[in-house]
């Protein structure tokens, strides 16, 4: 090793060691000791100055007056005997001790010796520094013969004294740093180095590498040793600390990983909010989404990112959380947002608060499932419940709601409204003969136009199939309202192009005024029902006002119906036969069952008027079964009557209404009582009408097949008056035909009517069918249907109807052989 | 000092002295020449005259003190009932003066019969002796108390 390193090693440590001196106990006790230690004996020194000089002053004082005891056995003597030479010796004596300033020996009041101290002034004397004793007889020693006096040096006992405690002070003062040197010594010695071994070895020990401390051999038994065996119990607790802590954080890292996933793959949106409604965590869905990066919508507080619809304001939700927060009770809202790709979603949030490790409230939780869908079902359900899928306009139920809002509306306003009722007069036909698709599209169209005749403010509602209404508030003028209607009624009559064709309808308006007509909903509403009704009545294709005399008819027929419900059972229903006869042979082989009511007050009522009653009062399957109850004892007693070999066959008109399903089905009621009755089946015609057929019933098909199959022959009424749809005639197993009485009436003189009457022969010949003509009132009539080759003739010419017995004695009589 | 210090030890010592034999009954008496116009002195007055204070009688004229010399029983009897002092404290104070030289102890001579005789002769003289040797040319000026008393 060379000179130079080994100096620089050497400056090294040195330097080492005055860093390490200046932040070791040793240095800094020894520091603390020394300036204390020093300061002490300062102090002390400084004390002692003074303590000692003054004790020391005292003392050589007192040595001063002792050292007239030593001689004061010479003095008596000298004193006795007045020998001044004595006594001078005696003073010179005293005077060589250095204390003494002057002394003086008087006897019997002669000096006998005196001194003093060359230099020594005797003016500042003192008393303290003088001392006097009386000198006694050496041989009486109550008798005073003498005086000494000795004055001590104060000059010199005070330079004595102010020398010894200098003296002193030094001496304590090195004892004392000697001490401080001693205890740094002993302190480095057995307490710094055996702490700085122990510091490099527990300075070397890593936690949970096992390793322990050792103390220095010396010191196992001492406070060192204690130390480093605290330090072990330390490590040895560190260790169990770490390990369980490590442990623990395994398992906290496995639950945050399972909970983290959780949240994060969480199809709902999970989003902390602080206390202050900042949003302080959002997972990956509420990224998703919203569209916004969790970074961008950190500490943002809500409503700041604008994505709210308008009317759920944000100042809610924040309401929301901060109630929850206050209360702790959880909360429930639905927010619906833009993401910014334009789409509106709905969420429903659930709202709970969060709580820290003291309990209190620190923010809440919002967790948001995606309900856009569920939402947009139940919009669609609402819409659906309110508005007619076809149309777009509202629905009956709707209508109802508004119908009343608006009449509160009218009401406390005090103004009027009007409800315009409009029914599409021949919309069946075009649906039935052009399809449906047509029809709805028809109604789409008549939607558009009704909507076009009106305000914006006015609701139109499709109550049914080709029903629609509207209401007209603050609308009262019948200039107005005769305005709007005839706007109506002209455009529905204009035709309606789909594609290549062409269909025409009309429209039939009631118009009815709140409060004029009627002070409620439904009031208003059948008024104006029944006004629609009377611009049916008066030929279609106009609009009605509703009057009082509506409303007068109406009860009318309220009465009327009620009336019919007792007529029944009080026997005022009749059943009359009116005879068909065959023209072949001229006689009567058939009869159709014809009602009758005899109204007790009004007389007879006829048929078209109680019958439709009676159908819309539900009284038509009693009604009907009780008339073919009727017609069948009259065949057994026409049987009766007329001998074996005839049998002929009445006919009994059955109402659309008795083919509709459920209770008191008409077709059950034939087949069960025809058996009853024993009558057979063929002597019993069922009649229907061209509308029976028209109803898109798929029943009715069956229903006449099985009419058939049990032995009954089917009878088309009125033919020829309405569709007379030839596909029906073929679709349904008909085995009559009945031309309406409408084309027989004018049969002499209209050869159009001649040319249908023939046709429809012609045509139900051809197809299989006998034709009966009804209403045949003239001999030329009976000729001409003769003529073109129908069957059978029914009409005044022959007979009216009758009564059953009246129709029995006819048919008797006819039976009779001609004599 | 001893004697100063144990009063009762002294008393004993001096009855062993004065119960010696031919002290036995005998009294020691201070005398001065029957001339003298001085018939009795007080103790104060022989002690400051043996004691060399001063060396005059109350008539005016000196008085010379003589006695036997060194241990002889008279002198040890005659300061032991004085001053209460052994012979050393005496022959020690004695010492002191004889250095300055101012003061002389009292003229020392063998007997009793010659401080008679010094006495008998002389007129200035003092001294004291056994009261045996008495006679005619001296006279009794101060008699000390009998023995065993301070």
């Amino acid at each position: 090793m060379s000179q130079e390193t080994l100096g620089l090693r050497l400056l090294k440590r040195r330097l080492n060691l005055w860093r390490w001196r200046r932040r070791s106990l040793v240095f800094d006790s020894t520091v603390k000791i020394g300036t204390a230690g020093i300061g002490l004996a300062l102090v002390l020194a400084l004390i002692s100055l003074f303590v000692i000089r003054d004790y020391e002053s005292r003392r050589l004082m007192k040595h001063v007056d002792d050292l007239t005891y030593s001689v004061e056995s010479t003095v008596r003597v000298a004193c006795f005997v007045n020998d001044a030479t004595l006594a001078d010796e005696v003073v010179k004596g005293l005077m060589t001790n250095r204390l003494v300033a002057g002394g003086s020996i008087v006897a019997d009041d002669r000096i006998l010796a005196s001194a003093r101290r060359p230099g020594y002034s005797m003016d500042n004397r003192n008393e303290s520094y003088s001392h006097r004793h009386r000198i006694m007889s050496p041989f009486a020693p109550d008798q005073v013969i003498g005086e000494i006096e000795l004055t001590a040096d104060a000059d010199y006992i005070r330079a004595q004294a102010v020398d010894y405690s200098i003296m002193c002070a030094v001496i304590l003062l090195l004892e004392v740093i000697a001490v401080a040197g001693a205890v740094a010594w002993v302190m480095l010695r057995r307490v710094v180095a055996p702490i700085r071994a122990l510091s490099a070895r527990t300075n070397a020990i890593r936690i949970g590498s096992g390793g322990h401390v050792v103390a220095p051999a010396d010191d196992r038994d001492n406070e060192i040793g204690q130390l480093a065996s605290d330090f072990n119990r330390m490590i040895d607790s560190m260790n169990a600390s770490l390990a369980a802590e490590q442990s623990m954080r395994k398992v906290i890292a496995v639950n945050e990983n399972r909970f983290r996933t959780l949240v994060e793959n969480s199809p709902d949106i999970i989003v902390r909010y602080n206390t202050d409604c900042r949003l302080i965590f959002a997972n990956p869905a509420y990224a998703r989404e919203t569209g916004f990066s969790v970074e961008r919508v950190l500490n943002k507080r809500v409503g700041e990112l604008g994505l709210w619809r308008a009317d759920t304001a944000p100042e809610e939700f924040c309401e929301l959380l901060l109630e929850v927060m206050h209360s702790g009770k959880p909360g429930q809202t639905l927010f619906e947002w833009c993401r910014p790709d334009g789409r509106w979603v709905s969420h429903e949030m659930y709202v709970v608060a969060e709580y820290d490790e003291a309990r209190a409230v620190s923010g809440a939780l919002a967790i948001g499932r995606d309900v856009t869908e569920r939402m947009a079902a139940e919009r669609q359900l609402i819409y659906q419940a309110s508005y007619d899928v076809l149309t777009n306009l509202p629905n009956r139920r709707l209508f109802n709601d508004r119908l009343h809002e608006e009449i509160t509306k009218a009401e406390r306003g005090a103004y009027g409204l009007a409800l315009l009722m409009i029914d599409l007069d021949r919309f069946k036909e075009v649906n039935d003969t052009m399809g449906h698709a047509i029809g709805d599209r028809l109604l789409i169209e008549t939607s558009r136009r009704i909507r076009a005749c009106v305000r914006e403010s006015d609701t139109v509602a499709r109550l049914a199939g080709d029903e629609f209404v509207m209401i007209l508030p603050e609308t009262v003028s019948y200039e107005q309202l005769s305005r709007i209607a005839q706007c109506l009624v002209s455009r529905m009559a204009e035709a309606f192009h789909f594609d290549e064709r062409v269909a025409y309808i009309s429209a039939s308006i009631g118009i009815a005024v709140f409060p004029g007509d009627a002070a409620h909903s439904e009031g208003l509403m059948a008024c104006a029902d029944r006004a629609m009704y009377a611009a049916k009545e008066a030929g279609r294709n106009n609009f009605s006002f509703f009057s009082h005399e509506m409303l007068e008819q109406t009860q009318q027929r309220l009465q009327l119906v009620n009336d019919l419900r007792e007529a029944l059972s009080a026997g005022q229903l009749e059943v009359h036969y009116q005879p068909i006869v065959e023209i072949a042979g001229g006689r009567t082989v058939k009869a159709e069952a014809l009602l009758r009511w005899r109204h007790p007050q009004m007389g007879w009522v006829p048929p078209d008027r109680f019958i439709p009653l009676a159908e819309e009062a539900g009284l038509i399957q009693d009604i009907g079964a009780w008339v073919f109850d009727e017609a069948a004892k009259a065949i057994k007693h026409w049987n009766a009557a007329v001998g074996d070999d005839f049998r002929g066959q009445i006919s009994v008109n059955m109402s659309p209404r008795q083919f509709t399903k459920g209770k008191g089905d008409g077709c059950d009621m034939a087949i069960a009582r025809i058996k009853a009755h024993g009558v057979a089946p063929k002597q019993i015609a069922i009649e229907i009408t061209e509308g029976l057929l028209l109803d898109d019933c798929p029943d009715v098909t069956g229903k006449l097949k099985r009419l058939r199959e049990a032995g009954f022959e089917i009878s088309l009424d009125d033919f020829g008056t309405g569709y007379s749809a030839m596909a029906y005639l073929k679709k349904f197993h008909i085995d009559y035909l009945k031309i309406d009485r409408s084309f027989i009436r004018d049969l002499e003189t209209d050869p159009g009517d001649r040319a249908i009457a023939e046709a429809i022969v012609v045509m139900g010949h051809r197809l299989g069918l006998k034709v009966i003509a009804e209403g045949v009132e003239t001999e030329v009539q009976r000729e001409i249907l003769a003529a073109v080759g129908c069957e059978y003739l029914q009409g005044y010419l022959f007979a009216k109807a009758m009564a059953q017995d009246a129709f029995i004695d006819f048919v008797s009589l006819e039976s009779e052989p001609v004599v | 000092m001893l004697a100063n210090s144990y009063p009762f030890l002294r008393c004993f010592l001096l009855a062993v002295l004065i119960c010696q034999p031919g002290l036995a009954c005998a009294e020691l008496v201070v005398i001065v020449n029957a001339d003298r116009n001085v018939e009795r002195i007080s103790r104060e007055e022989v002690v400051n005259i043996f004691m060399g204070r001063y060396r005059k009688l109350a008539d005016g004229n000196a008085a010379l003190p003589l006695e036997v010399k060194g241990n002889a029983p008279e002198r040890r009897y005659f300061y032991g009932i004085l001053l209460n002092k052994s012979l050393a404290e005496i022959n020690a104070y004695w010492a002191r003066l004889v250095f300055s030289g101012k003061t002389s102890p009292p003229v020392s001579v063998v007997s009793g019969g010659e401080v008679l005789e010094g006495v008998a002769g002389d007129p200035a003289m003092i001294g004291y002796l056994d009261s045996s040797l008495l006679d005619g040319r001296v006279k009794v000026v101060y008699a000390l108390p009998e023995a065993g008393l301070p």
